[in-house]
């Protein structure tokens, strides 16, 4: 008798009975193992200080964070704003090494120490030999840290880690602080997963700009595709990290790094880098926190193939870093609106010429002061901090 | 569980269940480990049974291997873990050679080919489908839906149509490779990484083609049996 011949050898109805069965435990498996679904999306502010739509930025420091010994490439940092209770005001995570791309390029990070005022000694956090093994498979290269702090205060990270190819072949990883209550000095990582996003391979997703939080703790991550044509998404996270889902962000397939800022508390913008020449900062719109976009006209603003970031601070104060030249990232601005629609320009951040470059800006709100890094010639992070205050008469 | 939210999560795109970490490694090294024992074993037909088996039993071994020694982890560098449908196709089939090649259970018997052609013309189609989905040339994201429980439903009805109306052993392998899905979650927690990858995908074309190369160059011949 062969085997599994009592499958298919009983009568009609007692297999239609069988497989009515069979389709049900199915199902009902699968959806008892799901959670509750989350709550409609719905931003939050940064900040509950009142910012007067007519205070003004003034600068209160600025410099370069310190570099890890060795390491003569820096590029693609992040800021992390941390809550009050903690020793540092910011963290700062950016990828450093021989070179962009080279196979010593690890995730370095430091702190800006509440009490000395200081950037700390920058030290790794991660490199592609750790994040291989926890996953079980190779990883080539490492770039563009992005990070976030979960509603249990845990610290997570997303990077970029490549496959077979170069960025165009990338995955992100996934990963969290391995312990609650970890010191700057311990700060480590545990690999959560390689974050499913396509069935062709799971291969050419990159992130680059910060997510976007959420009331009930959760945050929306901006990402992009690469391969070919570029296209934006949005990935949804929970309270502790967990994915969601995904939503893409524009139907145009040349946008990528977006980056998000609220205009209310379901009404957000996803400001974009254009990959055409002579290209703007492109621009979409959510009106229903993310679960639909429409695209809108191209700002104003000049886009040279360059990332930007964006912040809303607080209903009318929306800012803006990105470069302004059509051609070069020579210069870096800020740029500050009321809607996001019409833009002004509120400060210059960098200004060279010739093959300067400063770029991949990343902002972020601690200690009631604006806070600003970017790549400096590749070479290393600079960082910038302003205040409000009111104008003088 | 009242009905309403029932069908709210059965609906739902934003609730999917991810395997975990070290699931997903062990599934990695497994998974390619079959595969590659199944692809030495077909590539080493020429040799006698023995030989085939020892060969095909140390690829595996070599492919469980933890770490850079093993092949499953360059593979899943460029790859990832391959589809639960390709392990199993691949485990079948080795359980057919290493059973008895003159009385296969699933993939050499006769009664498989309109199976095999039914699962055939529907991976080619899922793929396309997502690809282009991929590609964003598609006006909805197809691979999100494969997170929900709708989805799951859907191939689920489909599976249990084929078994419950094809009278072969292949027929079952769909309805299992979904049951193994819903219990591991494995290789994503999509249900389309599940049924299908790029190169079952790429396989089933070429299989395809090739078929239709014979019978447009040998009319004459009735087709040889289909085999994957």
């Amino acid at each position: 008798m062969k085997p599994f011949s009592h499958l298919f050898s009983r009568s009609l109805g007692g297999r239609t009975v069988c497989a009515a069965l069979a389709f049900c435990i199915l199902v009902f498996l699968d959806v008892a193992r799901r959670e509750p679904l989350p709550p409609l999306p719905s931003a939050v502010w940064p900040t509950e200080v009142e910012l007067s739509a007519v205070s003004v930025l003034v600068a209160t420091g600025r410099g370069y964070i310190p570099m890890p010994a060795n390491t003569p490439a820096a590029h693609a940092s992040s800021l992390l704003a941390m809550p009050s209770s903690y020793p540092s005001a910011l963290l700062a995570f950016w990828f450093a090494g021989t070179r962009e791309s080279a196979a010593d390029v690890q995730i370095a990070a430091a702190q800006f120490d509440r009490s000395t005022q200081q950037w700390s000694a920058a030290r790794f956090v991660l490199n592609r030999q750790a994040i291989g093994e926890a996953l079980g498979f190779g990883v080539r290269r490492l770039g563009n840290p992005v990070a976030w702090l979960d509603g249990h205060g845990r610290v997570h990270l997303f990077v970029v880690a490549t496959g077979l190819g170069g960025w165009a072949a990338a995955r992100i990883v996934h990963l969290c602080q391995s312990q609650e209550d970890q010191d700057f000095s311990a700060l480590s990582f545990d690999v959560v997963r390689v974050l499913p996003l396509s069935w062709l391979w799971n291969t050419s997703f990159l992130v680059r700009n910060a997510p976007l939080p959420l009331k009930e703790g959760g945050m929306v991550l901006p990402v992009h595709f690469e391969l070919g044509i570029k296209y934006p998404l949005g990935l949804r996270f929970d309270a502790s990290g967990r994915f969601l889902g995904m939503v893409r962000i524009s139907s145009r397939k040349h946008l990528l790094q977006p980056t998000l800022v609220m205009v209310s508390e379901s009404n957000w913008l996803a400001l974009m880098r254009d990959q055409r020449a002579d290209g703007k900062v492109a621009m979409a719109q959510t009106s229903d926190g993310g679960q639909n976009w429409t695209d809108l006209p191209d700002l104003a603003l000049d886009n040279p193939d360059s990332s930007v970031a964006g912040l809303a601070l607080a209903p009318g104060r929306i800012f803006l870093a990105h470069n302004s030249s059509p051609h070069s990232r020579t210069a870096l601005d800020l740029s500050a609106s009321a809607d996001g629609r019409t833009w002004f320009l509120a400060q210059t951040l960098a200004q060279g010429a010739g093959s300067d470059e400063y770029s991949y800006p990343a902002l972020a709100w601690s200690d009631d002061s604006l806070w600003l890094s970017y790549t400096d010639q590749r070479r290393r992070i600079a960082w910038q901090r302003f205040s409000f205050s009111a104008p003088a008469h | 569980m009242d009905i309403s939210t029932f069908s709210s999560i059965l609906f739902s795109t934003e609730n999917p269940v991810l395997p975990g970490l070290s699931v997903m490694r062990m599934a990695l090294h497994g998974a390619w480990a079959i595969v590659l024992g199944c692809g030495v074993m077909w590539m080493a037909g020429k040799l006698a049974r023995p030989y085939r088996m020892g060969l095909s039993f140390l690829v595996m071994l070599w492919t469980l291997l933890p770490g850079s020694a093993s092949p499953a982890h360059w593979l899943g560098l460029a790859f990832q873990t391959p589809s639960l449908m390709s392990t199993v196709i691949c485990l079948t089939w080795l359980l057919d050679r290493v059973r008895s090649e003159r009385h296969p259970v699933f993939f050499m018997a006769k009664p498989q080919a309109l199976v095999i052609k039914i699962l055939t013309v529907f991976g080619v189609v899922l793929g396309w489908v997502l690809l282009l989905d991929a590609l964003a040339w598609l006006p909805v994201s197809v691979y999100a839906w494969g997170f929900s429980s709708v989805a799951f439903a859907a191939m689920a009805v489909l599976a249990t149509v084929l078994w419950l109306t094809m009278r072969s052993a292949g027929s079952v392998l769909p309805l299992f490779v979904l049951t193994l899905f819903v219990l591991s979650r494995l290789p994503t927690g999509n249900v389309w990484d599940a049924l299908l990858d790029p190169w079952l995908w790429v396989a089933l074309q070429a299989g395809w083609l090739i078929n239709v190369a014979r019978r447009l160059m040998g009319p004459g011949r009735s087709p040889p049996t289909t085999r994957v």
